[in-house]
């Protein structure tokens, strides 16, 4: 396994995730959920029987020497799995977390689609997670400052 | 060396028992140990463990007919038995109108008659045990 | 006996079954009308064509290319889900069950074939159980309750295995045997067991979002 990537310094991230309270975490994410989170969602999370075949298909998982916090399944698990069962009552720092990983460790290329015996998209569940993250006010952002907190 | 002797003497016995016994056509009702019908041909299990007479003391049955019906327009006639006639020349192992196809009317005579009793066994291993399974002791014990 | 056995066989497994089947029309309908308000584009999307397409392409061995990159998961896997049905379905006793409540029957496995291919089916949760333990992208997305579907998609053909050669305790290993295909019934809707019926959904929509919109394969 690969030595953990290094932990992003990025304001778009960082300073996102500092104004965060978690209330209002809740509330973004469980407004977007119930707009957005329809048949597929609950369907590809359900269906997911965790058995690792996406892995493969990802090539972040196949450049950081199969470091399986970059596979596909494992980005679900580190992001929508825990938003579900947690019913949107997530930390700040999970949410730079997660916003981190669907932004920059997953260009929602559907490789692992085509890996996936289940049919599962998931880089539509990134998608969410992006917007969710977006809404936020958590977005990478390279190196523009004033990005404030998005809409 | 004796115990190797006396072994080989009881196995002896108990196969020359085993062979002259099933040559005998078992036509005596004391005979009966087990409901082996040729009609079955080579079953996937082996026949169910029925020891006709001590069935029958346990089970208090005096009339033959209980078991030995004789159907007419699809009524059981009360006088008549069938003793003389094998299950097989009525339920033959097709689906067959008007009668039940042979192995579902031995299960549904003996195990509906053990369900409405509450006594005997009504669970496949229980009269169909494997040879040297512990099942053929637990069926025989709880008639 | 016959008060646990009678109870086990007729209330419990009515039970079982209606749960099941209800559950699993509930699962299914309500999926597919929370789709009909929420994601109104699986609709428009999905046609018949790429449906087939998609799901022929994947319940046939080696038509897709994960598959053909994993021979022996699939080989196990194929193997594994047609034993896991085939073993149940066309098990002598179970069909006489059928005969002897509904009065209907049909081919049945030799009973020395099925008891192998219990074994076959144990053998492959035990390749799946290596699997979690060891592999590291299969660990990493495993969590307990893993492990707790496989105990009870297993424990039918162990117990079942057990009650047929009827070693020792073999009512004991009965009465288990019909709980545990029992509990495995009722886990199927409300587990994801329940892959089992919506493969075919998510095959559908992801199949003719592939093939209609993108012009892609998904094998």
């Amino acid at each position: 396994m690969a030595e953990p990537a290094e932990k992003i310094q990025d304001v778009g991230l960082d300073d996102g995730a500092a104004r965060l309270t978690p209330e209002r975490i809740e509330r973004v994410i469980n407004g977007v959920l119930a707009a957005a989170g329809g048949a597929r969602l609950r369907s590809y999370v359900e269906t997911c029987v965790h058995c690792g075949l996406c892995a493969e298909a990802c090539h972040w998982y196949q450049s950081f020497d199969k470091d399986p916090t970059f596979s596909p399944a494992g980005k679900v698990k580190q992001t929508m799995w825990v938003i579900l069962n947690r019913k949107g009552k997530v930390s700040p720092e999970f949410i730079r977390r997660a916003s981190e990983i669907a932004s920059t460790e997953c260009n929602l290329c559907r490789r692992c689609v085509h890996f996936c015996p289940m049919g599962i998209d998931i880089a539509y569940m990134m998608v969410l997670i992006r917007r969710i993250c977006h809404r936020l006010g958590v977005t990478f952002c390279h190196h523009e400052p004033d990005v404030g907190e998005g809409r | 060396m004796k115990r190797l002797r006396t072994g080989l003497f009881l196995g002896v016995t108990a196969v020359a028992w085993v062979v002259v016994s099933s040559s005998i056509p078992a036509y005596s009702q004391e005979d009966i140990t087990s409901l082996k019908d040729e009609a079955f041909g080579k079953g996937q299990r082996p026949p169910a463990v029925f020891v006709h007479e001590a069935h029958n003391e346990k089970a208090e049955i005096e009339d033959c007919n209980v078991c030995h019906h004789v159907y007419r327009n699809g009524k059981n006639v009360e006088d008549e038995s069938s003793e003389d006639s094998r299950c097989s020349d009525c339920h033959n192992m097709k689906k067959g109108y008007p009668t039940r196809p042979l192995m579902k009317a031995y299960h549904d005579l003996c195990k509906g008659c053990h369900k409405a009793k509450k006594a005997g066994p009504i669970t496949c291993g229980e009269c169909h045990p494997r040879k040297g399974a512990s099942g053929a002791h637990e069926a025989e014990g709880e008639h | 006996m016959h008060t646990i056995y009678n109870f086990v066989r007729g209330p419990l497994a009515w039970l079982a079954f209606a749960v099941f089947v209800i559950g699993s029309l509930y699962k299914v309908i309500s999926t597919l009308r929370v789709a009909r308000e929420k994601d109104i584009w699986v609709y428009e999307y999905t046609s018949l064509y790429y449906a087939i397409r998609s799901i022929v392409h994947w319940i046939v061995p080696f038509a897709n290319i994960n598959s053909r990159q994993r021979p022996i998961f699939t080989i196990v896997t194929f193997v594994f889900h047609i034993c896991l049905l085939a073993v149940p379905i066309f098990l002598l006793a179970h069909v006489v069950l059928w005969d002897e409540s509904f009065s209907i029957s049909w081919w049945t496995l030799p009973e020395g074939t099925a008891d192998v291919l219990s074994l076959v089916v144990v053998a492959c949760c035990g390749y799946f159980l290596w699997r979690r333990l060891t592999q590291a992208e299969v660990k990493f997305v495993t969590t307990a309750s893993d492990y707790a579907i496989l105990a009870v998609v297993v424990a039918p053909f162990v117990t079942g295995f057990l009650a047929y050669h009827q070693w020792l305790g073999y009512k004991f290993w009965l009465v288990l045997h019909i709980l545990a295909g029992e509990l495995w019934l009722v886990c199927i809707p409300f587990t994801r067991l329940r892959h089992m019926l919506f493969f075919p959904l998510n095959r559908a929509y992801i199949g003719s979002e592939f093939g209609a919109v993108r012009h892609v394969r998904d094998y």
